[in-house]
C-alpha cells in the first residue's frame, strides 16, 4: 500500500466519523423536538401553573394536591360515530373549566352554555368549529395549511355547521344562520339554484301573464335596466342588462296582454271618494306612499311602492286588479276588499292621480314611443328570459322551469380550488368566495388581456346581437369597451371557435370578424354569468353566506344527533273560515300557528285572549289600540255574517285550554281593590294609559276612539285567563314583548287580573246589554259559546 | 488484540495448572474470561494487523464475504462508480427500515388509511420524520437507480461477462419503479388516488389496439389488466390492499432475491468493470512484485466455476488493496453520508399529503409521480404507446443491448474514450433538438387528430409524437453505427437519446403541463377552471 492509499483511507475515516456524528445529532434533535419542544406542552405547563395558583388561592389542601401533577400529554376526544378524533383539547385544555373564562387563549373556557347542550364527549370540537382535529400544531389544527379544505370557522360563521343537525329554518342561538335561511326563501334563491331540500313554495316574484296590459313600456324598460332605481327595497335584483337586452326582454314581455283589460273603457272616478276609501283601507300598512324628509320610505313594505305608480301602471289594469286582485296573482298578499265597481273606479282615480310624477310624464312624452318589438327582438327576449332564469321567480304561462344556476346543494363543502375567484383580490376561502359573489357577483372573474387587433374586435362587438352582447357585458365588472373585446375573444376561445393563439381553429381563409360575429350570434349567450346583483346589505350578505356554507355534504352520522324538527304547520283549512282567510289574506299581517307574518298580533290563541263580542265589534270597525299609532287594521266592511263567523271561529278554535288555569281556580279569592293598589304601586301607568293619563309605551287600557262610540276598555276586551297568564310571564306568550316580568305571586296576579277585568266601559256595556260576564268557574270551552 | 487474548488464555491455562484442579475454580475462571472468549468466538480473529488477517477478516465474516478480500484500486475511485450502486442499496435498506416502522401504524383500508397518515404525521413519535425519510429516500432511490444504470451503460459495464447482470439490473430498475408506484397509493390522498387512476387507465390502454382490431368484445386484455391491478373497476379498497401487499411483501421480497443475484453476479463476473489498459499495466507489475502469495489459498478452490481465464482476485495484485479497511471505510462513509443527507431531508422537508381521496373531485391536471411524467406526456398522445408500447420497447431494447453490442474495446472507460464522448455529446444535442422540436410542433400545430378529425385511432396509435421520436432515435443510432462502424457507438447514441428524451419530457410534463394537459409556460398561467 502506498501513501496515496493511506491518505484516502484517512479521508474516508474522517468522512465516516463526521457523517455518523451528523446522523446521531439529527436523530437526537428529532427525539428532543418530539419530547420537549411541542408548543402544546408549553400550554399545558401554563395550565398546570394556573391550576396551582387557583388551588393556592382556595387554600384547601386536598384541592392543592389534586391540581399538582397535572399530566402533560396529548389529550383527545374520540367521536366514534363521526369517525373523528379531536385533539383540540391538547392546547385548549381549559375548555370545560369555568375558572378559565378570563384566561387568554388557548386556555380559555368555552363561551356561553353551548357545551351544556352539546357535550364535548359527544360532539367534540371540529363538528362545529371545523379545522383539523387530528393535528397537534396550531396552524395545522386550525386548518390554515394547504390541502385542508375545512379551516377553523370564526365568528358568526361557526353557525354554518349547526345545519348538520338543525334542519329548521330557525335555529336557536344561531341568529345569522336563521336569518340567512329566511333570506334564501325570501329572495327565491331556489328558483335558479338547486339547494337540497330547500324549495320555493311560492315564487318570489309576481306572475307576468298580463304584464303587457299592466305596465307602460317605458316603465318596464327602466325597471329592467335597474329595478333598484325604482324600488330600492324591492326583491328584483340588478342584472346589468345592456340597452339591447332590455329592448329585447321588454318587447317579449309586452306581448303578454290581457284582452279583458285592454277592452275596458277608460276608467273615470271621483278623486275625493277614492281618498276616503284609501284611508279606510289602510293601504299604508302594506304600501310605501311617501318619502319623509330624509327620503326614507314611509309605509309598509309588503306590497309594492305606490310612488310614481301613476307613471307605471295602466289605469284599466288597476281597476280590474282592485276589484279582484287574486285573479291576477293567486299568491299575492293583497286582500280582496269588497269594493263596488264605483269604489274601485274612485280608488283607482285617486291612486293614479295622487302618485304620479308629472315631470317624469312630460319627460317621457318627449321621448319617442318605443317601437313595437320586432319578431327577432321578441325571440331574443324569449331566449333571454329563459337564459337568465327569470322563470325562477316569475310565472309566465304554465311552463315548468329548470334551475338555470349552479347546483348549490353542497356548496358549503365544495373544495376551494373548484371555486372561481378570478383576479379578485379576496382571500381564497369558501366564505370569502360566497360573500363576494353575493355582494358583487361580477367581481369574481378574470380580467382578460385584450388581444392585439383593436379594430377587429370592435367590428365584432358592434355586430353582435343584443343577446350575445348581453352575455358579454355580464362577465365583466364595468363593461368597458376593452373588457368587452377581451371577453369576446375569451368566449370564442372557450367555445372552441378560436384556438390558443386566438386564430380561427380550422384556419379557413375568410373574414375572421364576419365569421366570428356569425358564430357568436348563433351561440348568442355562450356561458353568460347570470347571477344578478341583489344589492344586499353587508349583514344580509353575511347571513346568506353562512346559510350557504351550511349546505354541506357532512351530516350527522345518526338520527339521535339531529335536533328534533319542529313540524311546520301550514294553516290552510278547507272550511268557511279558511275560505274567508284566503279572501282577506289575514296571514299577510297575522300569524296563525307557524303560518303568516307577525306584522299584527298572533292569532293562534286569540280565542283564549279576547272576548268574542268585542272581537265581532272590532272586526266590524277596527281601531288603533295605541294612541300614538295611527296605522290599524284596514276597514274591510265585512258583511255581518262574515264577521260573526270569524268571531265565532276564532273564539272556538284558536284557544288554549291550559291558559290561565290559575285564574279559573282562584278567581274566587281575587280582590279587585287589592289589585288596584298593586296597579298603582307597580307603576303600570308609566307605560299604559288609564282614562287619559299614563304612558304611551304599552297599549291603552281604556281606549277612547272619537268616531267609535263604544271604545273598549281592557275589561271589555280581554279574558281573565289571558290577563292572568300574561301577568305571570309575558314573555311566555309573546317572546319579544317589552312588558316586564314583575314576578308577581299567584295572589297578586289574581288581584291584578280582577282589577283589570273590572275596567269596563259603561257605555259599551249599555250598548250591548245582552253581554254578560260568564259565571265563575265556567269552563272556557263553553265560555266562547256563540249567542246567535 | 488477538495476541492479547491468547496471552490471557495462556494465563488462565497456567492458573489452572498452578491451582488445585477444582472444577468450581475452573468455572469461576471461565466466567471471568467469558466476555473475551465470547468476542473471540464471534469475530474469530483479532484486529487484522497483517494483510492476511485483513483478508481473513473479510472472508470469514458473513456480512462482508460478498466483498472480495482484495479490491482493485480503480474500483474504489469515486469517479469509477460515483457510489451510485451502494447509495441505491443503502436507500433500499433505509426504506425497508422506515417502511417497517410505518407499517406498524399504517392501516390499509380506505376508511382508515388517510387518518392513519394523519396520526403518523401528528401523534406517532417521530412518525412524520420517518415518513419524510421514507418518501425522500424513495424518490432518491429511483433517481440513483436511473443514474446507476446510466453509469453502468456509459462505462460499458454491461459487456461480457456482465451481460446477464445488466439484465438483472434492468429488472431491479423496473422493480424499483413498481415499488415506488405501489407506495404512491397508500396515503389515500387525492394525489395518490388520481395518479393511480391514471396508472390503471394506462393498464387498460391495450384496449386501443383491441378496439382497432374490433376484438375487444371477445378479448379485452386491457380491461383484464386493469382488473388484475385494481381488483375492481375503480380505485378502491381492493386496489389499496393489492398495492399494499405488493408494496410491503411481494415486491421487496422479489427485490431482495434479484439484489442477491445482482451482487452475486458482480463478484462472479469479476468485480467492477475497469479498463483493460489498467489490467495490462497491472499484468506487468505483477511480476515486479512477485506472485500473489498473500491471497488466501482457499479461493483457488472456487476457480473452476468462475468464468474467465484466471480468477479476478488473482490478477494485478499490485493494483489491488485490501478490502479491509479500504473498501469498508469507503462503503461505510458512503452509507453514513447517504443516511445523513436523508435525515437532513427528512428533517427539513415534509412529505406532501393532500386532501382525502375523493372520487367525485378529480384533480386537474392529475399527474403521475415525477418518474412517470415523461411517460404520461407520451400517454397524452396515445395511451397504449405511451403507457405500454414505448416503455416496453425501451426496456426490452435496453435488456438486449449487451447481446447486440458485443465489442470488447474500451470497457470500463467512461463513454469509451474521446470518440464515444463525441458521439454522446452529438446524440445529446440531437435528442434535445428532436424532442424540443417535436414538442414545439405538437403544441403549435397539433397532431393528426386536429387535422383529420375522423382519422382512425389505430393510425394515431402508431404515428404519434412518441413513436416518431422512437423511430428517429433508432434511425440516428443506425446512422451512428454505420458511420463509426461500431455497435458500441450506436448503443451510446440511442441510450443518450433515450436518457435526454426522458429528462426533457419529465421536465416538460412537470412544469409546462396544466389543466386538461394543456400547455402553459408556468403554473401561474393556469386557468382557475
Amino acid at each position: 500500500m502506498d501513501n496515496s492509499d493511506e491518505y484516502r483511507v484517512g479521508w474516508l475515516k474522517w468522512l465516516l466519523l463526521v457523517s455518523s456524528i451528523g446522523c446521531l445529532a439529527l436523530l437526537s434533535l428529532a427525539a428532543f423536538q418530539e419530547n420537549f419542544t411541542a408548543s402544546w406542552r408549553a400550554h399545558q405547563v401554563e395550565y398546570s401553573k394556573r391550576l396551582d395558583q387557583l388551588a393556592r388561592a382556595t387554600e384547601t389542601k386536598t384541592q392543592r394536591k389534586s391540581s399538582a401533577n397535572y399530566p402533560i400529554k396529548v389529550r383527545q376526544v374520540f367521536l366514534d360515530e363521526w369517525k373523528r378524533v379531536d385533539r383540540c383539547v391538547t392546547c385548549h385544555v381549559g375548555i370545560e373549566n369555568p375558572d378559565f373564562a378570563e384566561v387568554p387563549q388557548p386556555l380559555t373556557a368555552h363561551s356561553g352554555d353551548i357545551l351544556k347542550h352539546h357535550p364535548a364527549d359527544k360532539f367534540g370540537c371540529t363538528i362545529c368549529h371545523q379545522g383539523q382535529g387530528r393535528a397537534t400544531e396550531k396552524q395545522a389544527a386550525h386548518g390554515h395549511v394547504p390541502f385542508w379544505d375545512k379551516p377553523l370557522l370564526v365568528g358568526d360563521f361557526v353557525q354554518a355547521t349547526c345545519a348538520k343537525c338543525h334542519h329548521d329554518e330557525q335555529v336557536p342561538q344561531a341568529p345569522a344562520l336563521s336569518h340567512g335561511r329566511q333570506l334564501i326563501g325570501q329572495l327565491g334563491c331556489a328558483g335558479c339554484h338547486k339547494m337540497g331540500d330547500i324549495a320555493n313554495r311560492v315564487k318570489a316574484g309576481p306572475q307576468l301573464d298580463s304584464i303587457g296590459s299592466k305596465v307602460s313600456r317605458k316603465w318596464l324598460d327602466k325597471w329592467l335596466t335597474n329595478p333598484k332605481d325604482y324600488l330600492p327595497q324591492g326583491k328584483m335584483p340588478y342584472y346589468g342588462l345592456n340597452p339591447g337586452a332590455v329592448d329585447a326582454l321588454a318587447s317579449y314581455l309586452m306581448t303578454f296582454r290581457n284582452g279583458a283589460i285592454d277592452h275596458r273603457p277608460k276608467p273615470e272616478g271621483d278623486y275625493d271618494t277614492g281618498a276616503n276609501i284609501y284611508r279606510e283601507s289602510q293601504c299604508i300598512v302594506c304600501h310605501v306612499t311617501k318619502l319623509d324628509y330624509n327620503d326614507n320610505p314611509v309605509g309598509g313594505q309588503i306590497g309594492p311602492n305606490l310612488l310614481e305608480i301613476g307613471n307605471k301602471v295602466n289605469s284599466r289594469w288597476l281597476v280590474t286588479f282592485l276589484k279582484n286582485p287574486h285573479s291576477f296573482y293567486p299568491n299575492t298578499k293583497m286582500p280582496a276588499f269588497h269594493f263596488s265597481d264605483q269604489e274601485a273606479l274612485d280608488l283607482s282615480q285617486y291612486v293614479m292621480e295622487e302618485w304620479i310624477d308629472y315631470d317624469l310624464l312630460d319627460a317621457e312624452e318627449q321621448e319617442p314611443e318605443p317601437a313595437q318589438g320586432t319578431a327577432e327582438q321578441i325571440g331574443q327576449g324569449k331566449r333571454l328570459f329563459a337564459e337568465l332564469g327569470c322563470g325562477g321567480c316569475h310565472d309566465l304561462g304554465h311552463k315548468t322551469v329548470k334551475p338555470t344556476g349552479p347546483d348549490l346543494t353542497f356548496i358549503g363543502s365544495t373544495p376551494v380550488h373548484q371555486l372561481t375567484f378570478g383576479d379578485a383580490k379576496v382571500p381564497h376561502t369558501t366564505p370569502d368566495f360566497l360573500y363576494t359573489k353575493l355582494k358583487s357577483p361580477k367581481s369574481l372573474h378574470h380580467k382578460f388581456k385584450l388581444p392585439t387587433e383593436g379594430d377587429f374586435a370592435a367590428a365584432i362587438w358592434n355586430n353582435l346581437s343584443p343577446a350575445a352582447q348581453f352575455s358579454g357585458s355580464q362577465a365583466l365588472p364595468d363593461g368597458s369597451e376593452q373588457d368587452r373585446m377581451a371577453w369576446v375573444f375569451v368566449q370564442a376561445q372557450r367555445a372552441g371557435l378560436l384556438d390558443a393563439s386566438l386564430k380561427i381553429a380550422d384556419g379557413v381563409a375568410r373574414s375572421q370578424a364576419a365569421w366570428l360575429v356569425e358564430e357568436l350570434n348563433k351561440t348568442a349567450a355562450l356561458n353568460p354569468l347570470k347571477m344578478p346583483n341583489f344589492q344586499l346589505l353587508d349583514e344580509d350578505a353575511k347571513a346568506l353566506t353562512i346559510a350557504l356554507m351550511s349546505l354541506s355534504d357532512v351530516s350527522a352520522p345518526s338520527k339521535h344527533f339531529e335536533a328534533p324538527r319542529r313540524p311546520k304547520m301550514v294553516f290552510n283549512p278547507k272550511d268557511k273560515f279558511g275560505k274567508l282567510e284566503r279572501h282577506y289574506r289575514c296571514l299577510s299581517c297575522h300569524q296563525i300557528r307557524d303560518s303568516g307574518e307577525l306584522l299584527a298580533s298572533d292569532l293562534t290563541y286569540e280565542g283564549s285572549r279576547v272576548d268574542r263580542e268585542w272581537l265581532e265589534h272590532y272586526l266590524d270597525k277596527p281601531y288603533s289600540m295605541r294612541r300614538m299609532l295611527t296605522i290599524a287594521m284596514p276597514i274591510f266592511h265585512f258583511p255581518k255574517e262574515e264577521s260573526r263567523l270569524m268571531a265565532d271561529y276564532i273564539s272556538y278554535v284558536f284557544v288554549d285550554s291550559e291558559m290561565g288555569k290559575g285564574w279559573r281556580l282562584g278567581r274566587a279569592q281575587a280582590d279587585p281593590e287589592r289589585g288596584k293598589t298593586l296597579f298603582e304601586s307597580k307603576g303600570c301607568l308609566a307605560c299604559h294609559q288609564l282614562h287619559g293619563t299614563g304612558g304611551d309605551v304599552g297599549p291603552s287600557l281604556t281606549t277612547q276612539v272619537p268616531e267609535f262610540p263604544h271604545g273598549t276598555w281592557v275589561g271589555d276586551k280581554l279574558k281573565g285567563e289571558w290577563i292572568y297568564q300574561w301577568l305571570k310571564d309575558p314573555q311566555a306568550l309573546l317572546p319579544d314583548t317589552i312588558e316586564p316580568n314583575l314576578s308577581l305571586s299567584d295572589q297578586e296576579s289574581l288581584d291584578l287580573t280582577a282589577y283589570l277585568l273590572s275596567l269596563k266601559n259603561p257605555e259599551y256595556q249599555q250598548l250591548d246589554p245582552a253581554h254578560e260576564e260568564p259565571e265563575a268557574g265556567e269552563v272556557p270551552e263553553e265560555h266562547g259559546e256563540p249567542e246567535s | 488484540m488477538g495476541t492479547e487474548s491468547s496471552k490471557m488464555a495462556r494465563q488462565v491455562e497456567s492458573d489452572r495448572q498452578d491451582a488445585s484442579p477444582g472444577a468450581l475454580r475452573l468455572l469461576w475462571c471461565n466466567l471471568l474470561v467469558t466476555p473475551r472468549s465470547f468476542r473471540d468466538s464471534l469475530i474469530r480473529h483479532g484486529r487484522p494487523t497483517s494483510e492476511r488477517a485483513a483478508s481473513q477478516a473479510v472472508f470469514t465474516n458473513f456480512f462482508l464475504h460478498i466483498l472480495p478480500t482484495r479490491i482493485h484500486r480503480d474500483s474504489l475511485r469515486i469517479r469509477t462508480t460515483l457510489g451510485l450502486g451502494v447509495i441505491s442499496l443503502v436507500l433500499f435498506f433505509l426504506l425497508s427500515l422506515t417502511g417497517v416502522a410505518l407499517m406498524i401504524y399504517y392501516k390499509p383500508s380506505t376508511d382508515l388509511a388517510y387518518d392513519s397518515m394523519k396520526e403518523i404525521q401528528y401523534v406517532v413519535p417521530t412518525g412524520r420524520f420517518m415518513r419524510n425519510i421514507h418518501r425522500w429516500a424513495a424518490h432518491g432511490m429511483v433517481l440513483c437507480v436511473i443514474l446507476h444504470m446510466a453509469r453502468a451503460f456509459y462505462t460499458a459495464a454491461y459487456k461480457s461477462p456482465r451481460q446477464f447482470n445488466w439484465v438483472v439490473g434492468m429488472i431491479l430498475f423496473v422493480l424499483t419503479l413498481a415499488l415506488s408506484f405501489t407506495g404512491y397509493l397508500l396515503p389515500w390522498d387525492q394525489l395518490a388516488y388520481w395518479a393511480v387512476t391514471i396508472g390503471s387507465e394506462i393498464a387498460q390502454s391495450p384496449r386501443e389496439i383491441t378496439d382497432a382490431l374490433g376484438i375487444t368484445a371477445w378479448f379485452d386484455i386491457g380491461a383484464y389488466q386493469k382488473q388484475l391491478l385494481l381488483g375492481a373497476n375503480h380505485v378502491g379498497q381492493e386496489a389499496l390492499i393489492r398495492f399494499y401487499v405488493l408494496h410491503v411483501i411481494v415486491l421487496p421480497f422479489v427485490m431482495c432475491v434479484f439484489l442477491a443475484i445482482h451482487f452475486w453476479r458482480i463478484r462472479k463476473d469479476g468485480g467492477l468493470t475497469r479498463p483493460a489498459g489498467a489490467e495490462a499495466c497491472s499484468e506487468s507489475e505483477k511480476f515486479r512484485n512477485g506472485p500473489p502469495a498473500l491471497a488466501p489459498a482457499k479461493t483457488y478452490g472456487l476457480m473452476a466455476v468462475v468464468r474467465g481465464r484466471t480468477p479476478a482476485v488473482d490478477r494485478s495484485m499490485a493494483n489491488t488493496m485490501a478490502t479491509y479497511p479500504n473498501a469498508l471505510y469507503a462503503i461505510g462513509a458512503l452509507c453514513m453520508v447517504t443516511f445523513f443527507v436523508m435525515l437532513c431531508l427528512g428533517h427539513s422537508f415534509n412529505a406532501p399529503l393532500t386532501e382525502h381521496a375523493n372520487p367525485l373531485v378529480p384533480e386537474n391536471p392529475a399527474k403521475a409521480p415525477w418518474y412517470f411524467l415523461g411517460l404520461q406526456e407520451l400517454v397524452s398522445y396515445s395511451a397504449f404507446m405511451g403507457g405500454v408500447g414505448i416503455p416496453g420497447i425501451v426496456v426490452v431494447g435496453l435488456m438486449l443491448v449487451p447481446y447486440l453490442d458485443r465489442e470488447q474495446e474500451e470497457v470500463g472507460v467512461w463513454f469509451g474514450g474521446s470518440r464515444g464522448r463525441r458521439v454522446s455529446l452529438a446524440s445529446a444535442l440531437f435528442a434535445i433538438v428532436v424532442v424540443v422540436g417535436i414538442l414545439t410542433f405538437t403544441i403549435n400545430y397539433g397532431w393528426l387528430r386536429d387535422w383529420y378529425p375522423n382519422i382512425p385511432q389505430i393510425v394515431i396509435t402508431f404515428v404519434n409524437p412518441g413513436t416518431v421520436m422512437l423511430v428517429v432515435f433508432s434511425l440516428w443510432s443506425f446512422f451512428i453505427t454505420q458511420k463509426t462502424n461500431s455497435t458500441r457507438m450506436g448503443a451510446l447514441a440511442i441510450f443518450t437519446c433515450f436518457l435526454l428524451a426522458f429528462a426533457i419530457l419529465t421536465y416538460f410534463a412537470t412544469v409546462h403541463r396544466g389543466p386538461n394537459w394543456g400547455f402553459y409556460w408556468s403554473k401561474s398561467d393556469w386557468p382557475v377552471h
